[in-house]
């Protein structure tokens, strides 16, 4: 709730609002982009491995976009890991693919230690705003907040006295300022992400927009479906409340050292908007609320996904409901339902299988016996990740509130082959392949259960629920200040359990784009920054 | 008159756009029934108080209106409600699933009645209860024993004090107080106000709130004060009932909560004015099937994330098989744009 809104109202008495678009022309930021392009432009994007390959490449660009941080190893580090095994491109994708490759790593290298231009020009912005007692506020992602703040420290301006906007929700609460400074070109996915509301519900006459040159605002960004905005006539965006006037202020930025030429092939290589270009790797990506679990795991739903809420305190009916992933509150567990089975399992542990304890085991021989020629092994094998090392490290970590393990099915499956756990077992009365009954248990582990004959989500739900409101006297008196709880709940009409994982959030955060398949997956939340 | 909007930290001239929402409400022209639908979508630069404002202005309307109270319908209502019990909830073995059961209905009829001055006495629908004649039976134990008491018909003097139990007492108890109509007049000036309606619940007019829920909408209607002899909040002058702190039992404009799966805080008839705060109040609005006929004035803010106006975009579109769109264009606040969508009527 806006609490002026009588000052809000009296900005629109305003006739025109200037957006200054200063565009900084940095020769090797906009020569690594154009080697960027020359090898996403040879890629065969049908192909799994290839995309990828365009994913990482675009993860590059829209860091680049919006960052103010200087450059440093992580530009170089992040290029090389663009394919898996740099030494071998050349042969496997060819010269063209290569030399660009080889360019970008090298102008990469040239930057390492070298102050960003955007962070220069912020810092510029906001003493000339101070100076002319203008009341501003920042835009820019919020991974980039920290450096944000670092870099006006280092201008010895005082970053606490600062409003930086990063979501649609801290625009919401922003009160009327003279002046925006939105860091990067306004896009609708990826960390240049901007609400449209900057445009269409503006809290401010001006915006001073920093951004690297021919990279464009992305032109369907200011929808509005009542209010519409247009951009008919170049340097102006229009609507029947709102006239942005664009005046766009090239930039130079000298580079006194030599850059490396482009290879003959790619001396053609124009620079385009690339965001644009690489988008299309993430299109039919939907949108998604991610909810952080702990420091290192989180879930990602879709917005309207129902799930069920327990409320430690509460008392009776309050204690559990079910709502819409939107409006779940921090602090609050959700219930995700394990894999169902019935009474006569021998064992009785329903979900507890502990075959991660025999590949967790056989994966730290293998890779403590052996480690490159494990790691080796895995490579030729196809499991092509990144970051092999720290993820194999990762694997063998113990079961907290998920089972540490392979993202992906395909990659676990070829880690047991190398292990060598390929004989087949009989899991739950059916005759499987170890992985496989392994990968029942890491899905489950994660909330990816599926019951057996009983996807009837009603019923699920309202047992779910009826369980939790009788368990709440236990569940209180036992959670203590855990983050996870387990417990089993009756489900059916067959005497069945479900073993059920209360795990509290601790943040609700929307603003992510990410495949229909990841969804309602407890995930790394290293992993899960990819989408935002 | 002077206005804060953040809860008397400062305090301003009534400004013109609170005047406008205030007589959007009080001039809207109220339709009873029939075909013709009209719904007002006011865009918005941000979230504010304007729903509660509109809905301030229609019900002072509707306390100078003599016919803007329930009396007339009171008794088919406690026939009605009546019938579904007896009919319906008494047997039923679901407590209460609607969706489960497809009933048609959307709430339970426990079949117990209250009278306004003895609101902890419980009366129960008798299966005495003749529908054919519009003969109304109730006893004093829900076995049907104990006294009982038999009503022919409308006429009854005393049918106005009896009120079915999920519901609110039409007109106030002895204990009770009544609409300060000194609070209306300070803001619109002298207006008429039919004294009957001061102590009688209206359930015509209803605000839907937003999806964070019926307390979240009291706490932000609470930050809007106006100035005058008592400074009185919005939350304080909108009669929904029990936002008052308890000052009366009326309730002149129902509340519809808007979060889950949409519910009406407490029994209602069809209303003939939604006034909807946000665009899950609206989207709400547009399924809930006792609001099908109502007008509604939305007021939805533009600062969304992409994808919820994408939805938005999408409802409206989806209204254009059966609603003509007319662009209003700008209101007469600056920065607030209006459409209406007026339903085709079959000629």
């Amino acid at each position: 709730m806006n609490r002026d809104a009588t000052s809000l109202f009296d900005t629109y008495l305003a006739d025109r609002r200037i957006i200054v678009r200063r565009e900084l022309e940095f020769p090797p930021v906009a020569e690594f982009r154009k080697s960027l392009i020359g090898i996403f432009q040879q890629l065969d994007r049908a192909d799994e491995r290839q995309g990828d390959i365009a994913v990482r490449i675009w993860s590059i660009i829209s860091r680049l976009m919006t960052s103010t941080a200087s450059f440093d190893r992580m530009l170089p580090d992040a290029t090389e890991c663009i394919f898996i095994s740099p030494k071998t491109i050349k042969e496997n994708w060819g010269h063209e693919i290569w030399a660009n490759y080889d360019r970008a790593v090298s102008i990469a290298y040239s930057l390492v230690g070298v102050a960003n231009p955007l962070a220069q020009k912020m810092a510029e912005s906001v003493q000339e705003l101070i100076k002319e007692s203008r009341s501003f506020a920042i835009y820019c992602p919020k991974v980039e907040i920290p450096e944000l703040q670092r870099s006006l420290a280092e201008a010895e301006l005082d970053p606490s006295g600062v409003k930086v906007v990063s979501t649609v929700v801290d625009y919401r609460e922003l009160g009327v300022v003279d002046t925006i400074i939105k860091v990067g070109p306004m896009r609708t996915q990826g960390r240049a992400r901007t609400t449209d509301s900057l445009l269409t519900s503006p809290k401010c006459n001006s915006i001073i927009q920093l951004t690297w040159e021919k990279t464009p605002d992305e032109s369907s960004h200011g929808y509005d479906p009542v209010v519409p905005v247009t951009r008919e006539h170049a340097g102006r965006i229009k609507s029947t409340l709102v006239d942005w006037q664009v005046n766009v202020e090239p930039v130079v930025i000298e580079w006194p050292h030599p850059i490396p030429a482009p290879a003959p092939e790619a001396s053609a290589l124009q620079l385009t908007d690339d965001l644009s270009l690489l988008s299309g790797a993430s299109r039919e990506f939907r949108s998604a609320v991610l909810l952080t679990l702990d420091a290192e795991y989180g879930m990602l739903c879709a917005p309207a996904t129902k799930m069920v809420v327990y409320h430690l305190g509460q008392e009776g009916e309050n204690c559990a409901d079910a709502r819409s992933v939107a409006t779940i509150e921090p602090g609050s567990y959700i219930a995700v339902a394990g894999a169902y089975a019935n009474d006569s399992e021998a064992d009785g542990e329903v979900g507890a299988d502990n075959y991660s304890q025999v590949w967790k085991k056989k994966l730290s021989e293998a890779a403590e016996s052996a480690p490159l020629g494990f790691l080796q092994k895995l490579e030729q094998a196809g499991l092509d990740l990144v970051g092999l090392r720290s993820s194999t490290r990762h694997w063998m970590q113990p079961t907290s509130t998920v089972i540490h393990a392979p993202q992906k099915r395909g990659h676990f499956e070829i880690l047991c082959r190398v292990l060598g756990l390929t004989y087949a077992l009989n899991h739950r009365g059916v005759s499987m392949p170890f992985w496989r009954a392994a990968w029942a248990e890491i899905s489950a582990s994660r909330g990816e259960a599926i019951l057996e004959g009983m996807q009837n989500a009603d019923m699920l739900e309202s047992s779910v629920l009826t369980a939790l409101r009788q368990l709440n006297g236990h569940i209180k008196s036992e959670i203590g200040q855990s983050r996870k709880f387990e417990v089993k709940i009756p489900f059916g009409d067959e005497g069945g359990y479900l073993p059920l994982a209360l795990h509290k959030v601790a943040e609700v955060e929307s603003g992510y784009r990410a495949p229909d398949a990841e969804l309602r997956k407890i995930l790394q939340l290293e992993f899960i920054q990819q989408w935002q | 008159m002077e206005i804060s909007e953040d809860s008397g930290q400062t305090w301003r001239e009534m400004p013109a756009w609170v005047s406008y929402f205030l007589d959007l409400g009080l001039k809207w022209p109220r339709r009873n029934s029939g075909p013709g639908r009209t719904m007002r979508i006011i865009s918005t630069p941000t979230k504010t108080h304007a729903a509660g404002l509109v809905a301030l202005g229609a019900v002072s309307a509707d306390l100078a209106n003599p016919t803007a109270n329930d009396r007339n319908r009171h008794y088919d209502t406690l026939l009605s409600y009546a019938r579904q019990h007896l009919h319906a909830c008494k047997a039923c073995k679901l407590r209460c699933r609607p969706d489960i059961r497809k009933c048609g209905y959307t709430s339970e009829a426990s079949g117990i009645l209250r009278h306004k001055d003895r609101p902890l006495a419980k009366l129960f629908v008798s299966s005495a209860t003749d529908f054919q004649v519009k003969k109304l039976c109730f006893s004093a134990k829900a076995d049907g024993s104990g006294a009982k008491t038999t009503v022919e018909g409308p006429e009854w003097p005393h049918i106005f004090d009896y009120y079915e139990s999920e519901g609110i007492p039409l007109s106030l108890g002895r204990s009770a107080g009544r609409v300060d109509k000194d609070d209306y007049e300070q803001i619109f000036g002298s207006i008429n106000f039919c004294e009957a309606n001061l102590s009688t619940s209206y359930s015509s007019l209803c605000f839907a709130g937003g999806a964070s829920g019926q307390t979240a909408s009291q706490n932000e209607m609470s930050s809007f004060i106006f100035k005058g002899k008592k400074s009185k909040s919005l939350a304080n002058l909108l009669p929904i009932y029990g936002w008052d702190d308890g000052a009366t039992e009326l309730s002149r404009l129902i509340y519809y909560n808007s979060r889950g799966k949409g519910t009406f805080a407490h029994a209602a008839n069809s209303p003939n004015l939604v006034i909807a705060d946000g665009m899950d109040a609206f989207a709400s609005v547009l399924s809930e099937k006792k609001l099908k006929s109502a007008d509604v004035i939305a007021l939805v803010s533009r600062i969304h994330e992409r994808d919820k106006m994408e939805e938005f975009g999408a409802l409206l579109e989806g209204q254009s098989q059966w609603y003509d769109r007319h662009e209003l264009g700008s209101s007469g606040v600056p920065g607030c744009f209006e459409i209406e969508l007026r339903k085709r009527v079959a000629s």
